[in-house]
């Protein structure tokens, strides 16, 4: 159970797909990423997303190490994913 | 051109509101008309925008309530007390208006019909949408494996697709968080890990396990079912935040 008191503020990958569909082109909830600081393997669905900053965050929720974060202006998106070790797409047939 | 039509739509494309039905007294399914709709799978979502007169947009995702290849884009919103978004949805919008979507998206929170596992549903307030998706898709295809809901909710008021979770008979049970319905023998409370053992599949029987709701109620869940035995790989969890309705 969660500690009491305390309110976890995350989200999860899902609610990123979007954003994370116009970054790379494809739906990549399903993809599966590894986090460089722990080597910890999951579907980007199942990281701890923060939405509520300037931009998006996604943590590794086995470590939470920041695997990536991006912030969009209208004409530029800065990205950063120095954290993510690898991620592989499939694209359905 | 079978190949384009299986590619994603990226682009925030209008939709119009064409029917708005209350499912709570603080919840409506609206249904969607998008042009060239591609079809869903259950447990998508799609991201609404609003944009007012100055400009200003808010974005925020809406699990698809509708049943894959029924070709209906509903969704269903409770409001969040002062939230932008869904208190517009719910409380504002009407039959004509338009907002914009862009969707279908997930690729990791859905339920297709080839999966031949037993499924075992656990929704947390509104939670229950994506789910309630997977149970229709289950249903209209007389899918032969065992698909159970178990559905924490804060008191009977709240309930949404009653009728529905009603005729599912012992393949759901309603928990009550806040008020109990009268007559009802359990006093109203937080879903205890005795009451998840007692009311969901076994893990013996491996089904593929489904996790929806407010993300306190998702992470509690989550170490009540792996300390089941349930196995980490086949739980799939969507976290809907904490200012989402419980
Ligand atoms: C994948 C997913 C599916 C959802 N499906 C449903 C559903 O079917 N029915 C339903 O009633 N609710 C659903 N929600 C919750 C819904 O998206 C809204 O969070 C909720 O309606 C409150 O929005 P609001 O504008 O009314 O409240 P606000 O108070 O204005 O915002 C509430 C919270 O939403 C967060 N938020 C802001 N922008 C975003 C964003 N782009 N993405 C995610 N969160 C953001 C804020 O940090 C804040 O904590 C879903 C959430 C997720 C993540
Ligand atoms: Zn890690």
């Amino acid at each position: 159970m969660s500690e009491p008191g305390v309110v976890p503020r995350h989200l999860d990958g899902n609610a990123a797909a979007g954003a994370l569909a116009e970054l790379f082109g494809t739906d990549i909830t399903g993809a599966m990423g590894t986090c460089t600081a722990c080597g910890n393997r999951a579907a980007m669905a199942e990281t701890h997303a923060y939405v509520d900053g300037p931009g998006v965050v996604l943590r590794c929720h086995a470590c939470d190490s920041v695997l990536m974060r991006w912030a969009t202006s209208r004409r530029t998106t800065w990205l950063e994913m120095s954290g993510l070790r690898s991620i592989e797409i499939t694209v359905a047939p | 051109m079978a190949r384009a039509a299986t590619l994603p739509r990226l682009t925030w494309q209008s939709a119009t509101l064409t029917q708005v039905r209350r499912e709570s007294s603080t919840a409506s399914t609206l249904r969607l008309d998008v042009a060239g709709w591609p079809g869903h799978r259950a447990g998508q979502h799609v991201d609404v925008r609003l944009t007012a007169a100055d400009g200003y947009t808010a974005v925020r995702p809406y699990s698809l309530a509708s049943a894959a290849g029924s070709g209906l884009v509903e969704i269903t919103v409770a409001t969040t007390p002062g939230g932008e978004v869904s208190t517009y949805l719910v409380n504002d919008a009407v039959a004509g208006n338009h907002v914009e979507v862009r969707g279908p998206l997930g690729s990791w929170f859905v339920w297709d019909v080839s999966d031949p596992d037993p499924v075992q549903l656990v929704a947390g307030g509104s939670g229950v949408v994506p789910l309630m998706s997977m149970l229709r898709t289950h249903g209209s295809a007389g899918h032969p494996a065992p698909m159970r809901l178990l559905y924490s909710v804060s008191d009977p008021e709240q309930v949404l697709y009653a009728d529905e979770v009603e005729q599912l008979a012992h393949a759901a049970t309603v928990l009550h968080t806040r008020h109990s319905p009268p007559g009802t023998a359990r006093p109203p409370g937080r879903v205890t890990p005795a009451e998840v053992e007692e009311h969901t599949l076994p893990a013996t029987s491996r089904p593929s396990v489904f996790v929806c709701g407010p993300t306190g109620f998702v992470e509690a869940m989550l170490t009540v079912l792996t300390g089941l035995g349930h196995d980490p790989e086949r739980i799939r969890a969507e976290r809907y935040g904490e200012r989402s309705s419980p």
